[in-house]
């Protein structure tokens, strides 16, 4: 390997070092409250809350003990059924309703979107005390049911215009040739425009389970012993009348965010994909 | 194989009428061809055969039998479509057995029904890839494989060679009017382009502004057009179209414009034009029938060279009769022709037996 770099290569890698520059310290900022979890997670319980900071320690598990030996593990079960079934749940709805917005036109029709949009806009603390009512009138206090309806409200409006942007891409002679091949509207509708929002129908899925994983003043409210989920079950057990388990928290955070995480990553060329609405060859 | 029928067909759009009384036939085994300018209702009229446009009035026929409401898929119709509408997501061989799946054919028949058509279109080696991974001209035969592959009554396509460059239009055009012959399905193909109509149609049908203009052998269209718009779509280049007065004189009519005065032909006569009067009407000769000589001759008019285009063995010359331009065709087989140079005087004749007139007012053509 000759050592010789053409003089104008070291004033371009040079010139692309400076833009990395901003780069890497925004990402440091983002980055920082994740690096600081993940050390408190891992730091005995006695230095945890020395001031200043102690960055070298020797690692323990104790805290994950703590974790696993609590409800915590109960609690994310609880989440993982409720953001499963509400992400399945809600964009099995929104691309009907996507693809019903999308292939029709209607009086109003703009109307119905802005409304459906609103939802998601919605704060939670501006609806809590009536969902709260509407649960409890339906006699679902304390269950996944209820979760999964409530959660369902935000995803579905969320994921209707996302999806429906995907099916207004599809070129309308698509479905006419899969008429005239002499399929039916369901059939059109499965094997040739569903097929083709896939990518749509990925993003849905993971802003959906992201979403419900993450979400903590409803599921505070709404949830008691039965259906707690892990944000929730974050506070109930690690902060009590005694004190802030500093150690714990952090680890069950860890416990909680790591798997999203690598989801997110594995996932995220389809994510990229779907949020540029994905133009069909 | 089937006949087609259009009767006084009517298509309406935002309260505007695009589509008027169009009727029309095709019979069995024949290549028809909608041509005209874009905005002619041409796709629309397709669409009327398809199902796929609301009609407002009249009736369509497949076959004899009335499926003006009829669902789609009760047509046995297969269509091309001008962005060929591929399926993305399936491979060649699922792209084809999409239509066969629907006719639920047993799986050995769907097998060879694919690999016949992939041997007829030479798409064998490509079975297995995806759209994306072919080339444009592959595509294409992907798209009309998709149509044959289910062996319909009646063929449709919309501008099916329009993506395609100029040199594979060609081939695939030749290649496509073979395959209708040899099949012997019923067709009819749209276009905006004359020269693929006429390369293409055994039956022509001429359309503007949603009216038809002329339905006729490719022949019939260039020999004799019923006006002065299907006269001016087809031929290239175009027919020379000049506004002239036409008189009668002793008997003969007689078009005169400024640059030039020229008797007209026994059978172009405008009934009811006494001896004297006079009325505007539309001379229309095209490049061919114009002839260039070198020196004054009989009922020549002198002009000079403008342009000089060669086209392969023929040029056209535009030449100039004062500030007027007339388009000729000549062939470079004289010498003289052959080395035309701008601003040379040349002489111009007309063949008198070769010459249209229209009405100025209507269009349509004096007979």
């Amino acid at each position: 390997m000759s050592a010789a770099i053409p003089a104008n290569q070291v004033k371009h890698r040079g010139r692309r070092f400076v833009w990395y520059l901003p780069a890497i310290l925004i990402t440091a900022v983002f980055a920082f409250p994740l690096y600081w979890i993940g050390s408190m997670a891992f730091k005995p319980a006695r230095i945890v809350q020395n001031y200043p900071p102690s960055f070298r320690f020797s690692p323990t598990l104790d805290n994950f003990r703590q974790v696993f030996d609590s409800t915590y593990p109960d609690a994310m079960r609880n989440s993982l059924i409720i953001a499963v079934g509400t992400a399945v749940f809600s964009v099995f709805c929104a691309t009907l309703t996507a693809y019903g917005l999308s292939r029709h036109n209607f009086r109003r029709k703009d109307n119905l979107l802005f409304w459906i949009l609103s939802l998601r806009m919605l704060p939670a603390v501006a609806v809590i005390v009536p969902y709260s009512r509407m649960v409890r009138w339906f006699d679902l206090q304390d269950t996944y049911a209820a979760m999964i309806l409530v959660y369902s409200i935000f995803n579905i409006s969320f994921s209707v215009w996302l999806l429906k942007g995907f099916f207004d891409e599809i070129p309308k002679e698509m479905e006419e040739a899969a008429r005239i091949d002499g399929y039916g509207p369901w059939k059109v509708f499965t094997d040739v425009a569903v097929p083709l929002v896939i990518p749509g129908i990925a993003t849905a899925l993971v802003f959906s389970i992201i979403f419900s994983i993450n979400e903590f003043l409803l599921a505070f409210v709404l949830t008691q012993r039965e259906a707690v989920t892990a944000p929730v079950a974050l506070t109930n057990v690690f902060i009590t009348t005694f004190g802030v388990n500093w150690g714990g928290l952090s680890a069950a955070a860890m416990v909680l965010v790591a798997p999203v995480i690598v989801f997110a990553v594995l996932v995220r060329n389809h994510l990229l994909r779907g949020m540029s609405f994905g133009q069909l060859d | 194989m089937a006949t087609v029928q259009l009767d006084h067909i009517r298509v309406d759009y935002d309260g505007k009428t695009v589509v008027h009384d169009v009727s029309f036939s095709v019979d069995d085994g024949e290549f028809a061809v909608l041509v005209g300018p874009s905005g002619s209702g041409k796709s629309t009229i397709l669409r009327t055969i398809t199902g796929y446009a609301p009609i407002d009035a009249g009736t369509v026929r497949i076959d004899g039998k009335d499926v003006t409401y009829a669902p789609v898929r009760e047509r046995d119709i297969a269509m091309v479509f001008q962005n060929l509408a591929l399926y993305p997501h399936l491979t060649v061989r699922q792209n084809w057995e999409f239509p066969l799946k629907a006719a639920k054919l047993p799986k050995a028949e769907q097998a060879k029904r694919v690999d016949d058509v992939a041997r007829m279109l030479e798409m064998t080696p490509y079975l297995h890839r995806y759209p994306h991974q072919l080339s444009g001209g592959q595509k294409q035969r992907v798209a009309m494989g998709r149509a044959l592959v289910r062996n319909p009554q009646l063929f449709l396509l919309d501008e099916p060679l329009g993506a395609l460059d100029a040199k594979l239009r060609v081939e695939a055009r030749s290649a496509f009017k073979t395959l209708q012959r040899d099949l012997g399905i019923t067709t009819i193909y749209v276009t905006h382009d004359q020269i693929e109509a006429q390369a293409l149609g055994t039956k022509i049908i001429v359309l503007n502004d949603g009216i038809v203009q002329q339905v006729g052998t490719p022949e019939t269209i260039y020999d004799n057009p019923s006006n002065q718009f299907v006269a001016g779509l087809f031929g290239s280049p175009p027919m020379n179209l000049f506004d002239v007065d036409v008189s009668r004189d002793q008997g003969v009519l007689i078009a005169h414009r400024a640059e030039f005065s020229i008797a007209l032909p026994p059978h172009l006569d405008i009934e009811g034009l006494g001896s004297g009067a006079s009325t505007g009407a539309v001379l229309g000769v095209r490049p061919e029938s114009l002839r260039l000589q070198a020196r004054p001759g009989e009922d020549s008019i002198a002009a000079t060279v403008f342009v000089v285009e060669p086209t392969g063995h023929q040029l056209i010359v535009d030449v100039k009769i004062q500030d007027l331009i007339v388009r000729v065709r000549a062939d470079r087989g004289e010498e003289w022709i052959a080395t035309l140079t701008p601003d040379e005087i040349v002489h111009v004749t007309f063949d008198r037996r070769r010459l249209f007139l229209f009405h100025r007012s209507s269009g349509d053509r004096v007979a």
